[in-house]
């Protein structure tokens, strides 16, 4: 039995054979969304990386993957979840980056005040990961997987501590934005990877 | 006694004062120990703040003390700065001194001692160094600001990575602010030694010098600027190629502030001034580091101050109208500077006049006006220095300097008429110049006035028989001379011959020519050009009565670079002027005349206009003006702007073809009209032989190949007679002309063929036929009457039979014809009608002799009859005789029988009446209804006059019962037994439908 059929059994058990036309059609659509958030995000990630000047923007340059308070990097082991446990850690993701990405946002304004584009993708890309989040919430729900794992902390909370990082210095500020936006492009591959496993012909 | 005890007392008294004095001296000398050393650093400006007090310093005393300061850096022993600090110190006061540290204060743990001693000139020497203070710890960990340190007795100092905290690395200054060209020290502190760290600056790896095994210095020297987002340094420990921790700074590179150039104030209204400066570089940073640099206003002899808002100017108000001079500081400051420009100036040596305003022209006519302006009135007294302008099309003609307290007034004077001017005016003080206002203009336009010139006169005359046909052109004059709107050109013309009235004819502008017919007489023209105001000067031109030299030479003259020169030989005699005459396009009807006036002692002139075209032949006349205005041609000129190569080519003839030679003419092709002169012409020839004929060189043509050519020089030679060519031989010819430019297109060649030599013998022999054969025609078409007579003579009319004369005598005047029963038939020729065709009918006819033909014998009076078929007879149709009153006609039983099918359509009454319809419309009326298709026997057998091929070979004798064979129509279906191909019939003719008898 493929990874996918197991994870759908129990919520197909429960659903009404009439609404598996539009529960598919939803899965399609966030899965649509997701794709474009994910090209959206690696847009945002080039365009903040060429403002922050060199090192950010040479090759070699690769900081280590720092935890990000609030916001986990998606673990190797993430694969080898269930399918709706995978949503379920997507869904938290997205719920957490929304103010990590404000966070983000603000002290771009104050380095560079005058990158209204990169500011404006960072506003939007805070507002899309929420959205994104909402309906993978939405759609766990549909398939009867709603969250009931314990749940991400607080978002202000992660803001809180992001600010504070990001206090110490504008090098660490410059360093946590790109590993925020580097997380938040990891994250919506992630998730439009998930959702690709539930669309009917998606990979086993 | 006395003086030796006031002398005593004074003793006492003065060992007293120095006991006191020496007491307090001693007082002095208990050393004056700094105590209460404080230690602060400030971490963004990496300094060390020291405060201190001073102990045993007298109640209310204050003395002039110097104090040395010791700094080290990571332990006591490494002393790294000493020096001394003088000041004046009072009773209880707290003494401040800074340091500032090349190295971030954080990177290494400072110790500070310090010690004092008297330097004031009332204490002699010798004076001593207090004891040190004891050290003072700064450790790296705790440069927080504003925070002080406690006397640290512990003599082996507190490593800096130990007191700050878990990190592994560390990166220091934090985000320093530092201007360009500054030098910097950047460390980094690793808590374990073991660590590889790497430090990049601007993402190259730098290398430092170990402070101790934990920390490292780099040392960058004249940072540029970079960005103003700051650059980054950063270090990073990795393990193998994993990164394993990053810390770095970035550092914020100020560009140098720069002094506020071209700062100066003005006022426009005594109100306000206006302080304008040219700021340079603006020294803005990211992340808030550094706003931009701010400016700020101080007037010294107000003392007031104002901080300007924008960064190139800053309005300051006037308060106090006395004040006149002023004083002003503009300071530029930022964060790591501060600069400022000074300024003194007289109020009313810098004042920027408003614009004039209410600009006006009064009393404009033809050459001058008065202009009006206004200006503000800001001040009493105060006077302006203005400066009028007047333009014409865009240039400056005028430019006045006027001095007006409030109203300006100007007169403007030399102006042209009729002409659209604008004037303008700018104003400044006049005591003092600082400033021009804008410009304040208006336009106007100056009245009409009499055009000023004669216009430039030409003519052009074509002698006619008993009449010159002078053609006038004139140029419309220029606006400079016109003075106006020309309206129309008065031509007035006076019979210098004989005493007359004096034509005027008046020419509506804009013609620039008119006609005139004039007799064989001279004439005077006088031609003035007109405007609303009144008429120009008169130009003279005088019409000779003899008509124009024509038999001028014409002469050749080469182009130069789109010019021609042209020169002529002095006329004999006086003479006024020339005049130069050509056609810009000659090729056109209407030429458009041109000429050009050139003075008496000029023999030479050039033509230039854009209008010359290349290849196209301008021709040019020259004429002699003599002194009394009577032009005489001089010389004619022709030539090409620029001669191209002939655009068509001949088309040539080939005449006199033998087997050894032709001749080649192209005798109507036109030099004239070629787009260069003639030079000649090449004749290509093409023939299967290698070798060119005499006189034909070999040459290579563009297709690349050969042939033989042949060159003529003379434009006007036409004919070339090629020879020494071979019999029946092809041979291929081209002609084509050349200029100086190259010759004619390139054309396909005409072939030419050679005839054999015996076809010539054929001539001979069919020339002398052809003739014969002429002349007999010749011999046949004047004996034509005597052939017709002979061979077809024409047949009689009956009208003029001489037996009509004798008919009329007798009984019936009214008769014109012969009627039938004049006549006694002696016999019916009773014919069956065939079912041939007419052309097996008239091979039948060729059998006449062998066929015998019925014959049906009628009596001579009968009349009646009966029968279904109507039985006609009547005599040839030629008599126009109807049959109806023919008395004779007589029945014949003969059985009926249906006619041929195929004969259906021929035998229906329209059929008939078709048939007989066009030739016999007389007959058809005396024919009863029932008529049918007829037979008829002619008297002579004569067959159809048109059928000249179907004529018998046997006509028939003619009978003896008159000069003419009776003849009679007979039905169809008398045609009994019808007539097969057998048949034969002598002198019958069957008249089909439609076809025509005569």
């Amino acid at each position: 039995m493929s990874r996918r059929e197991g994870s759908l059994e129990a919520p197909q058990a429960d659903s009404s054979v009439s609404l598996l036309p539009h529960l598919e059609a939803k899965i399609r659509q966030t899965h649509s969304l997701a794709h474009l958030l994910t090209k959206y995000a690696e847009q945002l990630l080039q365009e903040y990386v060429q403002l922050q000047g060199d090192p950010f923007g040479l090759p070699g340059f690769s900081p280590p993957r720092l935890p990000v308070a609030g916001l986990s990097a998606p673990a190797p082991s993430h694969a080898g979840l269930p399918v709706h446990e995978r949503l379920r850690l997507d869904a938290a993701a997205l719920a957490a980056l929304p103010p990590l990405l404000d966070a983000v946002r603000r002290r771009q304004a104050e380095l560079n005040p005058r990158a209204p584009r990169l500011l404006r993708r960072l506003e939007d890309a805070a507002r899309q990961a929420r959205a994104l989040g909402a309906a993978v919430e939405a759609l766990l729900a549909a398939l009867g997987a709603a969250n009931r794992g314990p749940r991400a902390e607080p978002p202000a909370a992660a803001a809180a501590a992001t600010s504070a990082s990001a206090a110490s210095g504008v090098f660490p500020a410059k360093v946590l934005g790109l590993r925020v936006c580097g997380l938040y492009r990891e994250w919506l591959s992630r998730t439009e990877g998930d959702l690709g496993q539930l669309l009917p012909g998606g990979p086993a | 006694m006395a003086l030796f005890e006031v002398f005593q007392t004074t003793f006492f008294l003065t060992l007293l004062s120095l006991r006191t004095y020496q007491s307090e001296v001693l007082a002095e000398r208990v050393p004056l120990t700094p105590v209460s050393l404080k230690v602060s650093t400030n971490s963004a400006r990496q300094s060390l703040h020291l405060q201190w007090t001073v102990q045993n310093l007298p109640y209310h005393q204050e003395l002039k003390m110097v104090f040395q300061i010791q700094i080290s850096r990571i332990e006591t022993s490494n002393v790294i700065w000493v020096g001394n600090y003088s000041t004046t110190v009072k009773w209880n006061q707290v003494l401040h001194w800074s340091w500032e540290s090349e190295l971030p204060l954080e990177c290494a743990t400072h110790f500070v001692r310090i010690k004092s001693v008297v330097d004031d000139a009332r204490f002699p020497e010798p004076n001593f160094w207090s004891n040190w203070s004891s050290w003072e710890e700064v450790s790296g960990k705790e440069t927080s600001t504003e925070r002080l340190k406690k006397p640290c007795k512990v003599t082996t100092p507190l490593s800096v990575q130990d007191s700050l905290g878990q990190d592994i690395l560390f990166v220091f200054p934090k985000d320093k602010l530092v201007e360009e060209g500054a030098n910097v020290t950047i460390c980094y502190i690793s808590r374990n030694i073991q660590n590889n760290v790497s430090c990049y600056w601007e993402g190259k790896q730098i290398y430092g010098e170990q402070l101790d095994p934990h920390v490292s210095v780099f040392h960058l020297s004249s940072v540029p600027f970079i960005r103003k987002t700051g650059a980054d340094m950063y270090c990073e420990v990795s393990q193998g190629n994993v990164s394993t921790s990053i810390k770095g700074i970035v550092l914020f590179v100020s560009k140098v502030l720069e002094e506020p150039k071209d700062f100066s104030c003005e006022t426009r209204d005594f109100k306000t001034l206006h302080c304008t400066w040219d700021p340079g570089v603006d020294t803005a940073l990211g992340w808030s580091k550094q706003p931009s640099q701010s400016y700020t206003l101080f007037e010294s002899f107000s003392g007031e101050k104002k901080l300007c808002t924008h960064q190139n100017w800053c309005n300051w108000q006037i308060t106090q109208d006395s004040q006149e001079t002023y004083n002003f500081t503009l300071i530029a400051e930022n964060y790591l500077r501060k600069r400022s420009v000074n300024i003194l100036f007289n109020l009313t040596h810098q004042v920027y006049p408003m614009n004039p305003f209410s600009v006006n022209f009064e009393n404009v006519n033809a050459t001058n006006a008065i202009m009006t302006w206004k200006v503000y009135s800001v001040k009493n007294n105060f006077t302006y220095l203005c400066q009028i302008e007047v333009y014409c099309e865009g240039k400056m003609k005028q430019q006045y300097n006027v001095s007006i307290k409030m109203n300006g007034e100007y007169f403007l004077s030399d102006l042209e008429p009729f002409t659209e001017y604008m004037a303008r005016v700018r104003c400044a003080g006049a005591s003092h110049f600082w400033k021009w206002s804008q410009w304040s203009g208006q336009n106007f336009t100056t009245l009409e006035a009499a055009p000023s010139e004669a216009p430039d006169v030409w003519r052009n005359v074509n002698s006619e028989p008993g009449s010159h046909i002078v053609t006038l052109f004139w140029k419309p004059l220029s606006k400079l001379h016109a003075n106006g709107k020309i309206l129309f050109y008065n031509v007035v013309v006076e019979n210098l011959d004989k005493p007359s009235k004096s034509e005027l004819h008046s020419v509506p502008a804009p013609a620039k020519s008119t006609k005139l017919t004039l007799d064989r007489h001279s004439y005077e023209i006088w031609v003035t050009a007109n405007n609303s105001v009144g008429a120009s000067p008169a130009s003279i031109i005088v019409i000779s009565a003899d008509p124009e030299n024509q038999e001028v030479e014409e002469e050749r003259i080469a182009d130069t670079e789109g010019r021609f020169s042209l020169s002529w030989k002095p006329q004999p005699g006086d003479v006024v002027g020339y005049v130069v005459d050509w056609c810009d396009h000659p090729q056109y009807t209407l030429c458009d005349l041109q000429w050009k006036n050139v003075g008496p002692n000029a023999t030479s002139t050039v033509i230039s206009t854009d209008a010359f075209r290349p290849g196209v032949r301008y021709n040019f006349r020259i004429y002699g003006l003599s002194t009394k205005r009577i032009a005489c041609l001089l010389e004619k000129k022709t030539g090409y702007s620029q001669e191209l190569a002939p655009s068509d080519n001949p088309h040539m003839l080939v005449d006199k073809l033998t087997s050894h030679s032709f001749t080649l003419s192209w005798k109507y092709y036109s030099t004239e009209s070629q787009p260069g002169f003639i030079q000649g012409y090449h004749v290509y020839l093409k023939s299967k032989a290698r070798q060119c004929h005499p006189r034909f060189e070999r040459a290579v043509l563009t297709d690349g190949s050969e042939c033989c050519k042949y060159k003529i020089d003379n434009p006007e030679e036409k004919a070339l007679i090629v020879d020494n060519l071979k019999p029946k031989s092809v041979y291929e010819i081209f002609v084509t002309p050349f200029t100086s430019a190259g010759e004619g297109p390139n054309a396909t060649f005409t072939k030419v063929t050679t005839p054999d030599e015996h076809s010539s013998m054929l001539i001979y022999i069919l020339l002398p036929m052809s003739f014969c054969v002429l002349l007999i025609m010749i011999g046949c078409y004047l004996k034509s009457q005597w052939i017709k007579e002979t061979c077809y003579p024409d047949i009689p009319d009956p009208y003029k039979s001489s037996i009509l004369s004798l008919i009329k005598f007798k009984e019936k005047p009214h008769l014109t014809i012969m009627n039938v029963s004049d006549c006694i038939p002696d016999a019916i020729e009773v014919v069956s009608k065939p079912e041939g065709t007419k052309i097996q009918f008239r091979k039948s006819l060729t059998e006449t002799e062998l066929t015998k033909p019925n014959y049906l014998y009628l009596l001579p009076t009968e009349k009646n009859h009966s029968g279904p078929v109507p039985f006609i007879c009547f005599e040839n149709l030629t008599y126009n005789q109807a049959t109806s009153d023919s008395g004779s006609c007589g029945h014949v039983p003969v059985p009926m029988k249906p006619p041929p099918s195929q004969l259906g359509l021929m035998i229906s009454p329209e059929n008939v009446k078709k048939a007989l319809g066009k030739n016999y419309m007389n007959s058809l009326g005396e024919i009863s209804a029932g008529g049918t298709n007829l037979n008829y026997v002619s008297q002579l057998a004569s067959p159809m006059s048109g059928d000249k091929d179907s004529l018998p070979t046997n006509p028939v004798e003619p009978s003896n019962c008159s000069e003419y064979k009776r003849q009679m129509a007979v039905p169809l279906c008398l045609a009994s037994p019808p007539l097969t191909e057998n048949s034969s019939l002598s002198s019958i003719t069957l008249l089909n439908p439609g076809e025509h008898y005569r």
